[in-house]
């Protein structure tokens, strides 16, 4: 069955988070397969389905610097986007698609790591639904049900700007602020980073993206235009995603102070307020290792020197409870903390909300 | 050589309670209620009320939730609307009614104690929404009557080549 191409090529960037959610909820069984094509021209934070805007992003600072914040009915993190990505979209009716998600990321991500390739980037699809060059996640999907169909998102990111990235989230201190972006200078890595002066120009990296979707889809793909029910439900969408109610949605349950960069890679950071004082613990964790972590707040440590050793011998530890503690005990034996015992420490790293 | 399909099996409610579950390849449907198979929805009926949640299938195949949202009580909702929406780690997507009508009670508090309550205990525990349905004879799409849904659902699982299981942490 031939699949639509709808490349939208420039639109701001409400419109381009109204296309695909516009589309995707005009599908019916008898119409063709889509994937859509958008580029952002303005910067804009878009949020998770489910997440709270005003506890997720930094409201005050978007509104200061002009930077809209929207609402996407796909689930993850918040995100912020610019010109430097081409996103992509494939629509295809819920009954033409496989029946678990594992597979549905087999398969539309076969597309993509195929055109990374072919662009002279070796990009591997690691399961469920990341895709990444050397250990480093390149562009971000997702995938929800829309109506009568099943979309799955991703982007080819060309450029991201991980300062403003950092800067937009609402953060629990400047030091995890920091922590998330060293953690995503790590972990993210884009196009131009991998490629540089050989990367290609865009719309030679788009025509790729879709030869490749062709290839892997088996199926002949098509440039198309959008229908007139398609144009009024995009319309209908953007007004939707627009309205304050959409953005503040009521009822979302509360988030905690974690974010997560890339699969298996979270920044995560506790407080705890222990009788000598606030212990607070900023810490990068890979697939539930620490990777990275520093410990701040008002308590004392004699030797000063002890508190860098903790953090140091921290690292590599398992983030679970016993194996923090057992490290924390054995680092602190010599360790004169007044009011802060090796339980304040451990509640901190482990994030471990206070009762009462 | 293909092997042959399981048979449903019925098993004895391990929480205590004596009401039997027929199993298929892992997934448990209870015979006492009713079944939208296509929507992975179950309907029981209370008086003038239905209580609605996802089937087994439905939570394995959506994997560990991670939020969800219901519509309020007092909310009108139309027959085949969203009444909630779930996100698990991977996906997004409408938990739909049969029935058009008003969301009278939510398992919301529940969830927020422990999100993952459908995916360990989908047909009490995890319940999602109660309404009060403008008219129970008219569903949006066929309702299955308990036993009868053994069937079709077997199909159902074998179409998926799925079998379910439990998140327990």
């Amino acid at each position: 069955m031939t699949i639509r191409l709808l490349d939208f090529d420039k639109v701001d960037s409400l419109r381009s988070l109204a296309i695909f959610h516009g589309v995707a909820h005009a599908m019916k069984s008898d119409d063709l397969d889509t994937i859509t094509l958008t580029r952002p021209l303005d910067p804009f934070v878009s949020i998770g389905h489910h997440q709270d805007a005003k506890t997720e992003v930094d409201l005050e600072y978007c509104v200061e610097a002009g930077v809209p914040v929207y609402r996407r009915e796909v689930g993850g993190g918040a995100v912020y986007l610019d010109e430097g990505q081409t996103f992509w979209h494939t629509i295809f009716h819920r009954d033409r698609v496989p029946n678990t998600l594992a597979e549905v990321y087999t398969r539309f991500l076969a597309g993509p790591v195929l055109a990374l390739n072919r662009i002279g980037i070796p990009a591997v699809h690691r399961p469920v639904n990341d895709i990444q060059v050397e250990g480093r996640k390149v562009g971000g999907t997702g995938a929800a049900t829309m109506g009568e169909s099943l979309v799955v998102a991703g982007s080819l990111m060309f450029d991201f700007n991980y300062e403003l990235m950092s800067r937009v989230l609402r953060v629990p201190s400047e030091k995890f602020r920091d922590k998330v972006y060293s953690t995503m200078r790590e972990y993210l890595t884009t196009i131009n980073r991998e490629l540089g002066d050989d990367a290609p120009e865009r719309s030679e990296a788009e025509r790729i993206l879709v030869e490749c979707f062709a290839e892997t889809l088996e199926e002949e793909i098509v440039r198309d235009e959008p229908r007139q029910n398609e144009l009024a439900a995009i319309d209908e969408q953007q007004e939707r995603i627009a309205s304050e109610d959409w953005l503040h949605l009521e009822g979302l349950p509360p988030s905690g102070d974690s974010v997560k960069i890339a699969e298996g890679v979270n920044v995560v950071e506790g407080v705890h307020k222990a009788p000598g004082g606030l212990v607070r613990a900023t810490s990068a964790v890979r697939d539930g290792v620490i990777e990275g972590i520093m410990l701040s707040g008002d308590f004392f440590f004699e030797p000063a020197e002890a508190r860098q050793a903790l953090q140091d011998a921290l690292v590599g530890v398992e983030h679970d409870e016993d194996s923090v503690l057992r490290v924390v005990k054995l680092e602190m034996s010599e360790v004169d903390a007044p009011g802060v015992d090796p339980a304040d420490v451990t509640a901190a790293v482990m994030a471990i909300p206070q009762l009462g | 050589m293909r092997r042959g399909s399981p048979a449903w099996t019925n098993t004895p409610r391990p929480t205590g309670s004596d009401r039997a579950l027929s199993t298929y390849r892992g997934c448990q449907v209870p015979p006492d209620r009713s079944y939208d198979i296509e929507g992975d929805l179950w309907v029981r009926f209370e008086d003038d009320l239905v209580r609605l949640g996802m089937t087994d299938v439905a939570q394995t195949r959506m994997g560990r939730m991670v939020s969800i949202l219901i519509k309020k009580p007092g909310r009108r909702v139309k027959a085949g609307g969203s009444v909630a929406t779930v996100e698990s780690a991977k996906w997004v997507g409408p938990i739909h009614t049969p029935f058009a009508g008003e969301v009278v009670e939510t398992n919301a508090v529940a969830f927020a104690d422990d999100i993952l309550i459908a995916n360990r205990d989908p047909y009490e525990a995890g319940w999602i929404t109660v309404i009060r349905p403008d008219d129970p004879n008219v569903p949006h799409r066929p309702l299955i009557l308990g036993e009868d849904a053994l069937e079709p659902y077997t199909a159902r699982i074998d179409e998926l080549e799925m079998s379910c299981f439990r998140c327990e942490d």
